[in-house]
């Protein structure tokens, strides 16, 4: 039975046209995949399902007949939630207050009520949190959890899910896997957004897919494979896998010796033409050790002796720390260098003469553009680019100071294919050219594919792994605190 | 009580109590996320209607109902730039206190010119005055903690995009916000006429909208240390008329300082490190 239908859908921001022909098919209690590449229209389309913007042209049918969706309000009415890519819940309220806001039901709702009928849902979903316990102490996982128990309190027959597993670990991804499934079960439509071929293939019913704001393809999963996916996506073949840079290890980079901090305990040697992949849930300590490579956080204890400071840096959190979203790319980059004039020669070609400073700065920009391959131009705000042309953006502004060692932190996160793969060729790249890499992910695929050797971080501390060749299960075991063996 | 500390206690309720009424109407504003630096501007709207009123009628209800509407209106103008043409709330703030000073200056000269110099307003009940703060007061705290409306208040407050995707009419819950600061802030204003001063002068305000802000700010946006603190700010306003009465040897400055300087302190040691609302004072679009 058909739920929604989007016919197309046509909408543009300015200059950009976000949809052209966008068509959705929805059927009542389906897991519907929507696929594309980053700046494909995803996004926009299921915000235009959500009421968050109001199309140009194109025609929404609710059940078959023809609705307009006038606000999120609206759209909750209707049934239809949207869970999105980032957190949308209020960090300062606790976990109760958050679940209850714009719940209709009870005008006074006294904290210790609000916190039973809380209670009550979050059993309901099998989400055992206390109530009374902040939003912003929660993992992101446990936010976006929190975020789907609240859509479905909502009483809504439509879930809309965006990247929903961008955030998660391999075992969270699994358990909100499970949850959809039962949520199918008892009847509830789910517009499913992402990047990851098997998530889809173990768990959608059907696929759309979206490409430069039009419809490409529409129709069941059953009929498809991973590769004729992979391959509608991006209009060509997909590419082989990646392999480790093809240099050997040389001199030492980086030495952590017995270095101690909340949470951390840990030994490791980066040396020059490798890149070490450091696998391991999220919550292992990643986080500690992003903040004292950076120099953020001193560590208790400890030596940390680095061959050739600086360190370039792709922050975990690229919104937060990587850009001023705000900026333009030539502001971005020319930042990042204001503290060490000396060692970079962006900075000496961009600032050496005063009064020409702006030509300077964007001429120095225009090559870090070229050189990264990143889309967009020299006076665009960074916060317009796409998440991957963000993260080339990191990419440029890490290396614009030339650094021997470069700490990537989950460097792939919520891009795309396309720029998937261009960004691990830059971390190939600045091995094989001398550099020491050092990968912390999430992602234990990408940590197999291009790193020369693998490393395990389980409650701050590492586990090393000896064999040339080890296995998926062996790390697995490891990253969920096994022996290994 | 003899009648001396009774007229003390007297001296410290009506100073503090214009403050009490303004600062929580800024408490609601900044809840909502908007700061509203014009309550001094609105309070002085407030005093202004309240006598012109309150002459012409002589009724103090009229009076008290017209000031709530001239800062209503008043802050309606605020709410105008700022939510719906999205702009910068410091500037229309500053910008209300200045039109206010000189819309009430030029009318007040113009009606002034044809009354009686001596002619006063009539006064009101201090303690029905003070039963409607307390009111209010205890109001505020019951809509914040355990109604729907006040955590959508607050939601709106501490991030105005999370509360829109929830179906929160951001504007609309900003709009209320502001328009209930600017009734507080009348009120405020005709309690400065209608019991403290019998008379309009012009500026009268005199910097307390002012001290209203900076009783949110420092009450750690809860209502309890607010009044607590406008309490100390009328204490020592009036033990520093008593001292000045008393002719001690210090100069008159530094007792003129001692309110703004204890208030200050007093707030200080009071308050744990608070949060204000996340998103005050930025814009909304959606």
């Amino acid at each position: 039975m058909q739920h929604v239908e989007l016919r197309n859908i046509e909408k543009r921001f300015g200059s950009t046209h976000a949809l052209r022909s966008a068509n959705l098919e929805l059927r009542r209690g389906e897991i519907h995949a929507l696929l594309g590449e980053n700046g494909a229209g995803k996004t926009s389309l299921v915000r235009v399902l959500f009421g968050m913007i109001q199309p140009d042209a194109g025609e929404i049918l609710l059940d078959g007949m023809p609705a307009q969706i006038e606000s999120p309000a609206d759209a909750l009415d209707k049934g239809i939630a949207l869970v999105h890519q980032h957190s949308l819940l209020v960090p300062a309220f606790t976990v109760a207050e958050n679940l209850l806001l714009g719940d209709r039901d009870a005008f006074f709702l006294s904290p210790s009520k609000r916190d039973q009928r809380a209670a009550d849902w979050l059993e309901r979903y099998g989400f055992y949190l206390d109530p009374k316990t902040r939003v912003e102490t929660l993992s992101v996982a446990k936010q976006q959890r929190l975020m789907i128990v609240r859509a479905l309190s909502r009483q809504v027959n439509l879930l809309i899910l965006d990247e929903p597993t961008a955030v998660l670990a391999p075992s969270e991804v699994e358990e909100l896997m499970r949850l959809l499934d039962r949520l199918r079960g008892e009847g509830m439509s789910v517009v499913f957004i992402s990047h990851k071929m098997e998530e889809i293939s173990s768990l959608c019913d059907r696929v759309t897919l979206l490409r430069g704001g039009e419809t490409v393809l529409s129709q069941p999963l059953a009929d498809l494979n991973v590769r004729d996916l992979a391959q509608a996506l991006l209009g060509t073949d997909p590419p082989p896998p990646l392999q480790p840079p093809r240099s050997t290890p040389g001199e030492l980079a980086l030495r952590l010796d017995d270095l101690r901090a909340p949470g951390l305990q840990l030994s490791l040697e980066l040396r020059r033409g490798e890149i070490l992949g450091i696998a391991g849930i999220d919550g292992n300590g990643q986080d500690v050790l992003e903040e004292i490579l950076a120099g953020l956080c001193v560590p208790e204890k400890g030596r940390l002796e680095l061959a050739a400071p600086p360190v370039g840096i792709l922050p975990g959190d690229r919104e937060r720390s990587g850009f001023i979203a705000e900026l333009s790319l030539a502001e971005n980059l020319a930042l990042s260098h204001a503290a060490e004039p000396h060692n970079s020669p962006l900075y000496r070609s961009a600032l050496g003469m005063h009064w020409l400073l702006s030509q300077k700065l964007e001429r120095a920009t225009r090559a870090a553009i070229t050189r990264h391959q990143i889309k967009g131009s020299a006076r665009d705000l960074a916060g317009d680019l796409s998440g991957g042309n963000q993260q080339k953006l990191c990419v440029a502004r890490a290396l614009g100071s030339n650094p021997q060692v470069l700490v990537a932190i989950n460097p792939t996160r919520g891009l795309d294919l396309k720029s998937t793969r261009e960004l691990r060729n830059e971390l190939r790249a600045h091995a094989e050219a001398g550099g020491a890499v050092l990968l912390i992910s999430t992602d234990l695929d990408e940590v197999l594919e291009i790193s020369t050797r693998v490393e395990v971080l389980f409650r701050g501390a590492l586990s090393p792994l000896d064999s040339a060749e080890p296995s998926r299960e062996r790390i697995g075991a490891l990253m969920l605190g096994g022996t290994g063996s | 009580m003899d009648g001396l500390s009774l007229a003390f206690l007297i001296t410290v309720l009506r100073v503090a109590l214009p403050l009490g009424y303004a600062a929580l109407g800024e408490l609601v504003a900044e809840r909502a996320g908007v700061l509203n630096i014009g309550v001094e501007g609105m309070m002085l709207v407030g005093a202004f209607a309240a006598y012109h009123i309150g002459v012409a009628t002589d009724s103090v209800l009229i009076a008290m109902v017209f000031a709530i509407l001239a800062s209503v209106l008043l802050s309606a103008c605020f709410a105008f730039f700022v939510i719906v043409r999205v702009a910068d709330p410091i500037v229309c703030g500053a910008a209300l206190n200045i039109l206010a000073l000189g819309v009430t200056g030029t009318l007040h000269r113009t009606l002034a010119g044809r009354m009686n110099a001596a002619t006063v307003a009539p006064q009101a009940d201090g303690m029905m005055l003070i039963l409607i703060f307390a009111l209010v007061a205890i109001g505020i705290v019951v809509l914040l903690r355990t109604t729907r409306a006040g955590l959508t208040l607050r939601a709106v407050g501490e991030s105005a995009q999370a509360a829109y995707a929830q179906g929160i009419p951001v504007k609309k819950v900003r709009w209320n916000g502001i328009l209930f600061g600017g009734a507080m802030a009348g009120l405020a204003g005709a309690s400065l006429v209608l019991w403290v001063s019998d008379t309009f002068v012009e500026g009268m305000t005199n910097g307390r909208g002012f001290v209203a802000l900076v009783l949110v700010l420092f009450g750690g946006y809860r209502v309890g240390r607010m009044t607590v603190g406008a309490l100390v700010f009328g204490l020592a306003t009036a033990l520093q008329f008593r001292l000045q009465a008393l002719g001690f040897e210090i100069p008159y400055d530094l007792l003129l300082m001692l309110p703004y300087v204890l208030t200050l302190a007093v707030l200080v040691f009071l308050g744990d490190r608070v949060k204000g609302p996340a998103d005050l004072a930025r814009p909304f679009y959606g």
